[in-house]
């Protein structure tokens, strides 16, 4: 038996004991969407329905934003966590914005989710093909009858390869993921290296850089409705007076102005989950920009988490006399 | 001509500038001066903003450290500018455009001296335009 089928067996299981206990209401979880890439989030309120659930390595939307608002709030609920997940709704339980003891979290230890936009590397449209999960190997099949074999880690989301907890920590049950075994996502840290890399290059070479992969973005806002952490009542881009950001999407300075904001805006919140990454159709790097801002924080504040809502006297001081940083 | 746009927070550096006026110190009339109740109202957006609609270079002036009206608000500036200038120039943008300084109400001579120096390097570097938006331009 394949192991990812171990893993929803498991997890269709634990989740009818909760229900028919009724210890929760609802349960959140991954379901199966149009597209083979993609899980879709999904509530279930009935036990029979739980053959529904899901998991595997394409489980990417992040859940506990559906806890925010909407009909789950204050409702006793459970929600499955994979390791970014978890940061997430620690992040919202710190800032008040749900309550902790009306929510089970179901833990699942993450082996990584695969980026689409990686996979448009190997083939032309990756949405035609079905996935194939198999250790190391990720087996591509189109309903043509055409075969393709990844390396799992080459189509593996960046930010996974980075990330600092895949299994979930301090939740009220953990699903061991039968298929995480075979796949150790930490590789290698090719998002700070593109950063270090970025840094040594000439200033010509940082713009051309920017401008030309800034400049293809639409101004689809993908990269920010994918977000779980970007998720002000009213967002900085969408006020019409003044009107920070207009509709054009010829002006750099537009673009410039976008990612730079965003950038600042999720950079101490950011839960590194990838779904910014993932969401853009343009495949624009953009995302080097936050994790700039994050490792710049971590180098000259020393602290990660809401750097930009503290700051201190004792800080680093880079304008001393005449201004220079 | 060069054009400076100039953020001064109201207890401090902007009482500077006033100082510096009245104290008849001359600065070069390439600065705009836009008073904020405090530094730290600027932040990113104002900044970029300003480069967008015409400015060649930006400054942020607020009180010295310790010295705030809001006792902790320059903190906020000198993080988020920090932050800032190293964006800039990570994106291989002029961050020397942007210059933050520490002046207080009594140091118009101070003041004098930044807005020269640094429209000095401003005329050096010349007009900004990696960062204008082209469409704030007068056709010539
Ligand atoms: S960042 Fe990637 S590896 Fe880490 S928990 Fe999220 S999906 Fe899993
Ligand atoms: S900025 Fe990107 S990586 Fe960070 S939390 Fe948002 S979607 Fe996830
Ligand atoms: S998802 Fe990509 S194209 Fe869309 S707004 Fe974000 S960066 Fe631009």
């Amino acid at each position: 038996m394949p192991k990812t089928q171990l893993t929803k067996d498991k997890l269709q299981q634990k989740v009818k004991e909760l229900l028919e206990s009724e210890k929760i209401e609802a349960f959140v979880g991954y379901g199966e969407g149009d597209l083979s890439l993609k899980k879709i989030p999904l509530v279930i309120t009935r036990p029979e329905d739980v053959s529904k659930l899901t998991f595997d390595q394409t489980s990417t939307p992040l859940l506990s934003r559906y806890l925010l608002d909407g009909e789950l709030k204050d409702k006793k609920v459970g929600i499955l966590l994979k390791g970014c997940d978890k940061r997430a709704l620690d992040l919202f339980e710190k800032e008040n914005r749900i309550n902790k003891e009306n929510i089970y979290t179901l833990g699942i230890s993450c082996n990584g989710v695969i980026s689409i936009n990686k996979m448009s590397e190997y083939l032309n449209d990756p949405t035609e093909y079905e996935l194939n999960f198999d250790g190391e190997k990720v087996k591509a099949s189109s309903k043509t009858g055409e075969e393709v074999e990844f390396d799992y880690q080459d189509i593996l989301s960046p930010h996974c390869h980075i990330c600092q907890s895949p299994t979930p920590e301090d939740v009220d049950d953990l699903i061991e993921n039968e298929a995480s075994e075979a796949l150790v996502p930490i590789k290698e840290d090719g998002i700070m290296d593109s950063i270090i890399e970025l840094e040594k290059a000439s200033k010509e070479e940082k713009y051309q850089y920017f401008i030309e992969s800034l400049n293809r973005c639409r101004r689809c806002f993908a990269c920010r409705e994918a977000c779980p952490v970007c998720n002000c009542p009213k967002c900085l881009f969408d006020i019409e007076n003044p009107r920070f950001l207009d509709k054009s999407t010829e002006e750099s300075a537009q673009h410039q102005y976008y990612h730079i904001l965003r950038a600042f805006h999720v950079a101490d919140r950011c839960v590194g989950c990838g779904e910014c990454e993932r969401a853009c159709p343009e495949e624009i790097p953009f995302y080097l920009l936050h994790e700039k801002i994050k490792k710049d924080i971590d180098e000259m504040f020393g602290e990660k988490e809401d750097a930009l809502s503290y700051a201190y006297p004792d800080d680093v001081e880079p304008f001393e006399e005449g201004g220079e940083a | 001509m060069i054009k400076i746009a100039a953020f001064c927070c109201n207890w401090c550096s902007y009482a500077g500038a006033d100082l510096c006026g009245s104290s008849r110190l001359k600065y070069p009339a390439d600065i705009r001066i836009i008073r904020v109740p405090c530094s730290s109202r600027v932040d990113a957006s104002l900044v970029l903003r300003a480069f967008q609609k015409g400015a060649d270079g930006v400054m942020v002036n607020g009180c010295h450290p310790g010295d705030c009206h809001y006792v902790s608000g320059n903190y906020h500036t000198r993080r988020r500018m920090a932050l800032l200038k190293n964006l800039l120039k990570f994106m291989g943008l002029d961050d020397e455009r942007l210059e933050v300084n520490w002046i207080s109400g009594s140091e118009a001579g101070k003041f004098q001296q930044t807005v020269l120096d640094f429209t000095d390097k401003i005329n050096k570097l010349g007009p900004a335009e990696e960062m204008r938006d082209m469409r704030c331009q007068k056709p010539s």
